[in-house]
């Protein structure tokens, strides 16, 4: 197969001929925002190919072993761990990106639980530990996008 | 469904019947407004014998085109009541066409000659704008002192403060588990609203969309003219105050946050509320419970896109605004609690 050049070039690319070439020639205010709008997505698309499939299985990691590691120090925790045995038994067996976005989804469905045992609870250890957890998400969703300024508002 | 180059001709037809007077009206330099997200905008001046005038066309757009979906009678009756009760300023609504002759449901306004206040502090420094803080508590204060009995009935009035936030609180819960995929942020702000109700006031008129791009500071008078009232409702009078810091996130700069106490002391004195009700961390508690209806449509849009059910470059592009939005809520969060343990 061909992956040169990667998928990040390509659309690199792409980006750069509608701001350098298809931006000037365009009049129409309307078109010339959804321009901006397209070079916004693709520099989403440009990062998300290159790291997607490594940031889910990172936190999908982080989220089953603060799982673990809390469900002792929660008194009710049966939603918790119906969760967790969703998620332990159907890992993914391949690095499809579908498959891998599946086991995500179900570490996610855990990770909401999770925090909503922690403040039920009013357990500080849990709360601090799921708000490390959702900082490090936000982190990860920060790097796909980058800061989003508004475009085309007046 | 709305066909743009066909609104020239309809505006033609509409106003022949509505606004002429007998004549045959003409729409000339008919230009479309780039600047919202949810709704079809235009403006044009029309012509018929003599009498010319200006106008502004708010229509629904072609579907699946929209990150909100709204509705424009509830908001053309809204806007009439508030033309009839004269408490806040807004520019003067015209007509309403249900569809039958501008292929959706729009309403036409008189134009307002003049800038957004968000064009206006683009300008210079933002501390060079600080007169306008003022103008901006009032003009809060006066949407939040609209006699709710004037208002639509569609509109719905919850039975109490408490039963209101629990619901919206909840509601952030429903809403995720709705969703095409998981948001553990969404189930955690439900837990954190209710783990964390500020002091309660009482229920108001909320815009639903406060923010510098629509307020219209009119030109010859200065007037402040509150626009786009599609996401209004009787709610927490907060919720605007915190909106805004959302919204000025992505679209600084943020002119209350220039000067906060200056506002908020001016805010409270106009509305009467104290700095129990009204203060740093209730506004961020506002921030976060505020904007669940447009993170709603937000992410209701990128799901229907995900399912097939959507197209258009506004909805993917709505993607890379949900990092900034959870970003907020989490900054937020912990704002409030700082404040609170400051002034413990």
């Amino acid at each position: 197969m061909i992956t040169q050049p990667t998928i990040p070039q390509l659309l690199e690319t792409i980006r750069d001929e509608l701001g350098d070439k298809v931006m000037p020639q365009v009049a129409d205010a309307t078109t010339k925002v959804n321009i901006e709008m397209m070079q916004a997505v693709l520099n989403q698309l440009i990062e998300r190919s290159e790291h997607e499939i490594d940031w889910m299985t990172n936190e999908i990691a982080a989220i089953q072993n603060a799982a673990e590691r809390l469900t002792p120090t929660l008194s009710n925790s049966d939603a918790l761990d119906a969760a967790v045995l969703d998620l332990t038994s159907n890992r993914a067996d391949s690095m499809q990106l579908s498959a891998i976005t599946a086991d995500y989804e179900r570490a996610s469905e855990v990770l909401s639980r999770l925090g909503e045992a922690a403040y039920a609870e009013s357990n500080d250890a849990a709360i601090s530990d799921v708000q490390a957890l959702l900082n490090a998400r936000l982190a990860t969703e920060n790097a796909a996008t980058g800061e989003f300024i508004a475009v085309g508002r007046d | 469904m709305l066909e743009p180059e066909k609104l020239t001709e309809q505006l033609e037809t509409l106003l022949s019947e509505v606004w002429a007077d007998g004549s045959t009206a003409s729409v000339d330099d008919f230009v479309q407004i780039t600047g919202g997200y949810s709704r079809y905008m235009a403006r044009f001046a029309a012509t018929a014998g003599d009498h010319s005038q200006r106008f502004v066309l708010r229509a629904d757009p072609p579907p699946g085109q929209s990150i909100l979906d709204t509705d424009r009678q509830l908001e053309w009756d809204l806007v009439q009541a508030l033309m009839a009760d004269g408490n806040v300023t807004i520019p003067p609504a015209r007509f309403f066409d249900d569809g039958s002759v501008l292929g959706a449901p729009a309403i036409v306004f008189e134009e307002i000659a003049g800038e957004t206040m968000y064009v206006r502090i683009q300008t210079g420094e933002v501390t060079d704008h600080l007169d306008l803080l003022e103008p901006l508590a009032d003009i809060s204060a006066s949407i939040h002192g609209v006699d709710v009995a004037t208002l639509p009935e569609a509109i719905e009035r919850p039975n109490s403060w408490d039963e209101y936030i629990d619901a919206e609180a909840a509601r952030w819960r429903s809403v995720e588990q709705d969703h095409v995929e998981s948001d553990p942020l969404m189930r955690v702000i439900a837990a954190w609203l209710v783990a964390n109700k500020p002091p309660p006031t009482e229920l108001t008129l909320v815009h639903g969309d406060f923010q510098a791009p629509n307020i219209l500071i009119d030109k010859s008078t200065g007037a402040f003219n509150m626009i786009d009232w599609e996401l209004a409702h009787v709610g927490d009078p907060r919720e605007d105050l915190g909106w805004w810091g959302l919204a000025h996130t992505s679209q600084p700069p943020n002119l209350i946050e220039a000067d906060r106490d200056r506002f908020l002391a001016r805010y409270r004195e106009k509305t009467g509320l104290s700095e129990e009700v009204v203060n740093p961390a209730t506004l961020a508690y506002f921030t976060v419970f505020a904007s669940l209806g447009v993170f709603t449509n937000v992410i209701g849009a990128t799901a229907a896109m995900a399912r097939g059910q959507a197209s258009g470059m506004t909805v993917a592009y709505m993607t890379s605004a949900i990092p900034s939005m959870h970003g907020i809520y989490v900054n937020a969060m912990q704002q409030a609690g700082a404040w609170r343990e400051d002034n413990a």
